[in-house]
């Protein structure tokens, strides 16, 4: 069946609507995992750094931290109440702790200008969402790994700790390149 | 501006445990940038927050001197978490656990700042209420803004000192309860 002009057109502006709207969405995913990823960053750091510092009343807040960097949450927050009591702790806590806010700090900041480079030359960028989904399942995954990290079933070797760390952002790293390719589309 | 045209109309707007509102601003308190979910809480459009102070969202039930500790504490390079009131553009109000940090650049200085907030628990606010209800009232009772701050800054000291607490220990009393939620 052939189309009338006025139907073509019609159809290429309805078609662009869908685009725009599907980008807006993509935006707001994109922003999303950024914002996820930066409050549990902040809040990690913070937490730890108070408690470093003796201040233990300030805890890491659990709200809108959701699924399983709840349980990294969870995992500081038992960490931070151990801390209260030992001194050595503490100076094994701030190492992992600053290695885990850079890893992740420097992902979170190289996810958003990447992201920020793509939204500026966009055009394409439908079929992406479920990518997205993938990633953020990866950084799931990352979260899980902090939390068994930080937990450290034998004791917590600060050293093996952050190089666990260390490894799970380079390959959440590696994803969202990965990622980022697929949505540049080359 | 707008923000001084709305009337509050006393309807309370509230968000899921689960989410976050976010904006981050430039140093003088620019929003530079904004979440879905603020977006909708404050039932503002992204174009009309980009750019515009965050007092915004200013609800006149909000101290002085509150924010006045916010902006000493975060200009020195430190967090601070505040129980706080805003005013949507509709009218409706929302109150939020607010989380303030500055955001530093790659040499250590600081470029920005960054809240999340989040929603907050009711047991918190049956004390917060009362408490920024006696500060706003001890404001009103000076003209000038200057003697406003300082006179419920003493107000808001004094009450912490007699309950032998610091103000960082004070907002933990009330969001300890949320952590262990
Ligand atoms: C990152 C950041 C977030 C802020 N969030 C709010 C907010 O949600 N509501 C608010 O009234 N003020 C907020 N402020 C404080 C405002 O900048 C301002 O000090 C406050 O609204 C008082 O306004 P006024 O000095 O014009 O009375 C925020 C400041 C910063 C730096």
């Amino acid at each position: 069946m052939s189309l009338r002009p006025d139907d073509r057109r019609a159809a290429r502006t309805a078609s662009a609507a869908v685009t725009r709207e599907a980008l807006a969405e993509l935006r707001h995913e994109l922003n999303r995992m950024i914002d996820r990823m930066d409050a549990f960053v902040r809040e990690a750091a913070a937490s730890l750094q108070a408690a470093s510092e003796g201040r233990f009343h300030r805890q890491f807040l659990l709200e809108g931290v959701p699924g399983s960097f709840r349980t990294s949450a969870t995992a500081i927050n038992r960490a931070r109440t151990a801390m209260a009591g030992t001194a050595d702790r503490a100076a094994e806590a701030e190492r992992a702790r600053l290695r885990l806010a850079d890893e992740l700090e420097s992902t979170v900041m190289t996810v958003a200008e990447q992201v920020a480079a793509v939204q500026s030359a966009a055009g394409e960028g439908t079929s992406t969402i479920e990518t997205i989904s993938r990633t953020v399942c990866d950084m799931d995954d990352l979260a899980r790994g902090i939390a068994t990290a930080v937990d450290g079933g034998d004791g917590g070797r600060a050293g093996r700790d952050a190089r666990g760390l260390a490894d799970m952002a380079e390959r959440l790293r590696a994803e969202v390149s990965h990622f980022l390719t697929v949505m540049r589309g080359n | 501006m707008r923000a001084s045209a709305i009337r509050p109309t006393g309807v309370e707007r509230t968000f899921a445990p689960d989410e976050i509102i976010v904006t981050k601003t430039d140093l003088k308190g620019h929003i530079t940038y904004a979440n879905d979910v603020f977006l909708r809480v404050s039932a503002y459009s992204e174009e009309e927050v980009l750019g515009q102070p965050h007092s915004l969202i200013r609800h006149p039930d909000m101290p002085r001197c509150v924010f006045a500790l916010l902006w000493q504490e975060i200009r020195r390079g430190r967090e601070i978490f505040a129980y706080v009131v805003n005013l949507a553009a509709d009218g409706a109000h929302y109150w939020v656990l607010a989380h303030v940090t500055p955001s530093a650049g790659p040499g250590g200085q600081i470029v920005g700042y960054h809240s999340n907030r989040r929603v907050p628990g009711e047991a918190a606010l049956r004390r917060i209420r009362p408490l920024y209800a006696s500060l706003t009232a001890e404001e009103r009772r000076r003209s000038r803004p200057a003697d406003a701050v300082e006179a419920s800054t003493a107000l808001l000291e004094g009450t912490l000192k007699e309950h032998g607490m610091s103000y960082e220990e004070f907002v933990w009393s009330l969001a300890g309860q949320e952590a262990a939620r």
